[in-house]
């Protein structure tokens, strides 16, 4: 365990050092501002709550959790230096780990830095406060799923750019199975258990359930199981292509 | 004859195939069996039944049928 926290430091302390960091942060802050004011209407809606800037954050995330993810393997790979981390005596599964909780808890910061929005709605007004918590949680699972997702095919390839699109193409994937539209249009074909079903591996349905204040078990082994699962799967892959 | 890459690893093509059955398996069990295991962080409980509700449930006697009517055009706009 001790060596899964070396990594972690490592990583975390890597992306600070670079301005890979500053330049997502701000990225992500103002693209989150812009959507809640702009687009989601924060002010128009009269209402004292957050859902206007909580229901772009899977949208925001399909664009830029890959540019965190894509660089995690594929990085090491074109550069060469995997071949010395994976020859440290570290076993992969903690390199993995380490890397991921990494990238996640950086995602946390990123999200903990949107505290403002927080502030502006508890002085605007009397907000359910036990809502947004349950929101935040949600959306840093969100977040979590992405990078385990772009982290998995980071380790597929050394080129970053395919890194980048694969990740976002699957991600979308994960996202549309929850989507009123493909739902409905879904709905007229198939029968309602398959289509649930789908509507149940979505990040949407899962994340727009935790966001109303619930926190249920079965979205939290939903996204324990998604992450355990992309997660796994980096660590087969990286082992398939070793030789490579 | 399985390739070398198969035999050095154990895994595989067929291990992340595993993964995955795995992995759906585990989402519908859990859509399942773990209904009903939640925590309302919501500040009036929305979504929990109060005290008195389920007091008043606890002692109906007879059958209760209940009719939900919801227009999609309403609701949408």
């Amino acid at each position: 365990m001790n060596k899964v926290q070396v990594i972690f430091k490592r990583e975390l302390c890597g992306y600070f050092a670079t301005p890979l960091a500053y330049v997502f942060i701000v990225i992500f802050l103002v693209l989150a501002a812009v959507f809640t004011f702009e687009v989601g209407g924060f002010f128009e809606r009269g209402q004292a709550d957050l859902q206007a800037f909580f229901r772009w954050h899977p949208w925001i995330y399909l664009v830029l959790i890959p540019a965190i993810s894509m660089r995690l393997w594929a990085e090491e790979r074109n550069s060469g230096s995997i071949e010395l981390l994976l020859t440290l005596p570290v076993p992969l599964w903690q390199a993995v780990v380490g890397k991921f909780l990494a990238a996640w808890c950086f995602a946390g910061i990123a999200l903990a830095l949107t505290f403002p929005m927080w502030i502006t709605v508890n002085y605007l007004g009397q907000p359910d406060n036990g809502v947004i918590v349950a929101a935040y949680i949600g959306s840093w699972l969100v977040a979590g799923g992405f990078l385990s997702i772009g982290m998995c095919l980071s380790a597929a390839t050394r080129n970053q750019v395919i890194a980048f699109v694969t990740a976002a193409l699957v991600g979308f994937v994960f996202l549309l199975a929850g989507f009123p539209l493909v739902l409905d249009f879904v709905r007229g074909i198939l029968p309602g258990v398959i289509v649930d079903a789908i509507a149940s591996l979505s990040f949407l349905t899962h994340f727009e359930a935790i966001s109303k204040g619930v926190i249920d078990l079965r979205d939290l082994v939903y996204f324990g199981a998604l992450i355990g699962f992309w997660l796994a799967a980096t660590a087969m892959v990286l082992d398939l292509k070793k030789a490579e | 004859m399985p390739s070398p890459a198969w035999r050095r690893t154990g895994f595989g093509f067929g291990g992340l195939l595993a993964l995955a059955v795995l992995f759906l398996g585990v989402v519908m069990l859990s859509n399942l069996a773990l209904r009903g295991m939640r925590v309302d962080l919501t500040q009036n409980r929305l979504y929990t039944l109060s005290p008195g509700t389920a007091q008043v449930i606890a002692e109906l006697k007879e059958p209760v049928t209940l009719y939900f009517f919801f227009s999609r055009e309403t609701a949408s706009s």
